[in-house]
């Protein structure tokens, strides 16, 4: 199954690319697939396993600050930016997969949930989104998000004059990231323009009729505008809502307690408004080059529409129950990994279904927790934890975890790691490959892709029962202006928007428009603190009663 | 200690089977009845299948009374869901299945342009979709456990040939080059295997049973063997599992006596040998035999009286492979000798 690539070395991950990132390791997972490789993840998972029991023997604060200067050594010094080219990134990416026709390629936002729809399928993915960690003074405090924000203005207008193509999202969660932070700052860039590239790659491997799928992440989150196509994200999804980043709580008051820090709640910057979320959002300037290349090429373009990074799972779990069966695979079997522990490769070698989640937090596992009550017919249950470091907030608590692996007819447990497991169970990471192929022991062959119209029949047959949705691109439907514009003009144009908005009759027939409306219309601002429930409190089912399958 | 040892050891030698699961198809006589015992004697729990209900209660007593746990499952081979069905009561009774014997045949005697073309179909759906269907129903089982044996029992005829049963041999070959197939695609699976056990002539009631357009008695050319040894060779190949093993001494023989021979003239000897050997003179009737539905069944085909497991043809073929050994040895000796005299130098 090995296929010859552009060159080895094109697919070592360039320096200034963080290989603990989500896009990383879900390219390099699909790519390591797509070349018929094993997939060992990213991260320190290369590492042997006996290494993975050492690191845990090590004292709490010692794992912890292995754990900080793991994050250290990936970041680069900010007087580096200017060295950076969009374009490294963009060869990264296509020299990561074969170079031979595929039926469609992705584009566009990560999830892991899609690494294994695009496994699936057997096509590549060109992420719009990367992670650069850049160094920060340390003498800055974690807890200090102004501060950092104004630090970052000079080391990012070194990355942004080289990159027109590019769009930054500092992003700076003291929560999720607290570790890392300590010494780094997190530079997520979108790519506004596909660039050569991704364009020649797409024209060598797409014949003509090919289709483009776009994954578009409709997740925004509050943000500052620092600078042309440089904005500031405080916080992130998954752990206190917008409004507790912004205003603080009383969670957020223990959490800092708990780290000692010295304020009771973070100085975040005000926000402008609202754009596509930093890590996991679609920018859809990008339509503007993808609509040319779709009509150059002869390309038709389909969007994976969707709100939240997860909520892609439960459409692809019932995607590979569907595809094992008319394999005659029992399908039994539930494999929830979660962040970057995806395994496509293990995942259908051992015949189980997939559920990914974006993180371990309350949201996640609501979600998972839905699913299964909805298709309660799992013998085994597998859960693969990523170590998020700390005892951020909403993370959950590994009895939470418990409580959903008793769901399992049979047997459930934990992959890399037991019921012992702490925030820092860094071993973990490097066990979860090992004990995924060593505590499943069913062994089925590597499929031959899908099909797309086997694909297009399980989608026209899930119609109305998933919360994501395939939609025919239509140029209309999209604002494919800058975010940095459609914030400006959303300032200007508020009260205006708002007005339009009560006399737009909120009829059936309507539904699509609003749809279509909350795309063009995403940088509206508004007192966005406050306007979200908490995470996770009350995540839509993934039976899907409000969606609509395309 | 002792009854440890006796236990988990046949004959001082580590017993593998124990607590194993094996199905057998084709287990209410012959070959397959013989693997029940032999699996029953070694502590295995087995599911029988076959047609004939009342022939596999027997068996299940009989292994029940090797002291094994035993199941039946009646089973028509030709059909699909009811092998489907066997696969599922078994897994179901007992959470999983380690062995899964495909034995069911039948057998058509008769010039082959002459034989009705419903019989030729009715032993290719019992002898190859018997197969087919039993790896299909065995083998998703043994991917979801991560292991299991799949043995075919073929025939030595799979390789040697022989007139008068072309619908047979066919099916024989065909189970040989499936198992041959299987086992390349499941070449990855460590614990997964699949083999083929090729028995020669075995002293079962096929027979009597077989269909039979020749307007001859049918008897089993010799050498005959016993039923017992053929299950012996199926459960230790289910122990130490080979790609592939013949069950009968002259196996090996015909198969590299056909090697060396020119084809016109092994076609010939075969033909006369079983001409000689596999009819009798006396007149019998027409019959489909078991093609259709199930017969009496027995472990035996009542020719004990005649089986030989050295015949003065066996006895010449070894005397002649041992003369050819001690002539090679001599030969190896001398040319060691002489090598190590010249070694001095």
């Amino acid at each position: 199954m090995k296929t010859p690539t552009y060159t080895p070395i094109g697919r070592m991950t360039p320096r200034f690319l963080a290989e603990f990132d989500s896009t990383s390791a879900m390219m390099t997972a699909l790519g390591k697939y797509l070349r018929g490789e094993d997939s060992p993840g990213r991260d320190i998972a290369s590492l042997p396993e006996w290494l993975a029991r050492e690191v845990n023997k090590f004292a709490r604060q010692t794992r912890e600050s292995m754990y900080t200067l793991s994050g250290f050594m990936e970041a680069i010094p900010p007087e580096s930016l200017n060295k950076i080219h969009s374009e490294q990134m963009s060869k990264w990416v296509i020299n990561n997969y074969p170079k031979k026709p595929v039926p469609a390629v992705a584009i566009g936002a990560s999830s892991g949930a899609l690494t294994h729809l695009q496994v699936a399928l057997g096509i590549p993915w060109l992420p719009q989104t990367f992670l650069i960690p850049v160094r920060r003074p340390s003498d800055m405090q974690v807890d200090q998000p102004k501060l950092t924000m104004k630090w970052a203005a000079d080391p990012a207008r070194l990355l942004l004059k080289n990159n027109p193509d590019l769009q930054l999202h500092h992003m700076f969660d003291p929560n999720q990231d607290r570790l890392r932070l300590e010494h780094t700052t997190y530079f997520r860039v979108k790519k506004l323009r596909l660039g050569t590239s991704y364009e020649r790659f797409i024209t060598d491997v797409l014949p003509p009729g090919g289709t483009i799928f776009v994954s578009e992440c409709q997740r925004k989150w509050p943000a500052t505008k620092v600078d042309n196509r440089h904005f500031f994200q405080f916080g992130g999804t998954g752990g206190p809502s917008e409004k507790e980043y912004l205003e603080g709580s009383a969670r957020v008051e223990k959490f800092l307690n708990q780290y000692e820090s010295p304020v009771k709640k973070w100085d975040a910057p005000k926000p402008d408004g609202e754009i596509p979320e930093a890590e996991w959002g679609f920018e859809t300037s990008l339509y503007e080059d993808i609509e040319r290349i779709a009509r150059e090429g002869g390309y038709k373009v389909k969007r994976i529409v969707f709100e939240e990074p997860d909520h892609p799972s439960p459409f692809v779990a019932e995607l590979y129950k569907w595809w094992y069966r008319q394999r005659r695979i029992m399908s039994n079997r539930l494999v929830a990994g979660s962040f970057t522990l995806i395994e496509p490769y293990w995942t259908l070698r051992t015949g189980s279904v997939p559920f990914w989640m974006k993180y371990n937090t309350e949201f996640s596992a609501k979600w998972l927790e839905e699913y299964l009550d909805d298709h309660d017919n799992y013998d085994e249950l597998f859960l693969m934890l990523y170590p998020p470091g700390v005892e951020g907030i909403g993370m959950t608590t590994v009895e939470r975890w418990e409580s959903i692996l008793a769901k399992a007819r049979k047997r459930g447990e934990f992959l890399g790691a037991g019921a012992e497991r702490e925030p820092e169970d860094f071993g973990s990471l490097i066990k979860n490959h090992t004990d995924f192929k060593n505590s499943i022991k069913a062994r089925y062959p590597i499929p031959g892709p899908l099909g797309i119209r086997k694909f297009s029949e399980f989608v026209e047959k899930s119609q109305g029962k998933s919360k994501i949705r395939f939609i025919d691109y239509r140029p209309q439907d999209i604002n494919t202006e800058p975010a940095i514009d459609r914030i400006k003009d959303s300032r200007q144009s508020r009260p205006a928007m708002s007005r339009k908005k009560q006399s737009k009759p909120a009829g059936v027939a309507d539904k699509q428009a609003q749809q279509n409306k909350s795309t063009r219309k995403q940088t509206e601002i508004t007192a966005s603190a406050g306007k979200q429930e908490e995470q996770g409190k009350n995540p839509a089912g993934p039976s899907g009663k409000e969606a609509q399958a395309g | 200690m002792d009854e440890l040892q006796n236990e988990d050891s046949v004959e001082g030698i580590q017993n593998l089977t124990k607590n194993k699961v094996a199905v057998i198809t084709g287990a209410s006589s012959g070959i397959g009845r013989a693997a029940a015992h032999e699996y029953a004697r070694r502590g295995a729990r087995v599911v029988v299948a076959a047609r004939n209900k009342k022939a596999l209660d027997e068996v299940v007593k009989e292994c029940r009374n090797l002291g094994s746990e035993a199941l039946a499952v009646v089973t028509d081979v030709t059909k699909e869901d009811e092998v489907n069905r066997l696969a599922e009561t078994a897994h179901a009774k007992y959470g999983n299945i380690d062995i899964w014997i495909n034995n069911a045949a039948v057998t058509l005697f008769g010039r082959f342009e002459e034989v009705p073309t419903a019989d030729i179909r009715q032993v290719i759906e019992t002898n190859l979709f018997g197969y087919i269907y039993g790896a299909r129903a065995a083998i998703p089982i043994f991917r979801e456990q991560g292991s299991g044996t799949l043995i075919n029992v073929s025939s030595v005829v799979a390789v040697t040939g022989q007139p008068f049963t072309g619908a047979y041999v066919a099916t024989k070959a065909a189970e040989k080059a499936l198992s041959e197939s299987l086992s390349q695609e499941l070449v990855e699976e460590e614990n997964i295997h699949v083999c083929t056990v090729m028995p020669t002539v075995i002293d079962t009631p096929l027979y009597q049973h077989g269909a039979n357009y020749t307007g001859k008695g049918v008897i089993p050319p010799k050498p005959l063997h016993s039923p017992e040894m053929a299950a012996e060779a199926i459960v230790n190949i289910s122990e130490y599992p080979r790609k592939e093993v013949f069950a009968g001494t002259p196996g090996p023989m015909i198969y590299m006596a056909k090697a060396v021979t020119p084809p016109q003239l092994y076609d010939r000897m075969v033909k006369r040998n079983i001409d000689k050997n596999h009819f009798r003179d006396t007149l019998t009737e027409i019959t489909p035999g078991n093609l259709y539905q199930h017969a009496l069944d027995q472990i035996n085909g009542g020719w004990h009286q005649e089986i030989h497991e050295n015949t003065p043809l066996v006895k010449r073929l070894k005397a002649g492979m041992m003369l050819a050994g001690f002539g090679l040895g001599l030969l190896a000796v001398w040319g060691l000798t002489r090598s190590g005299g010249d070694g001095t130098s």
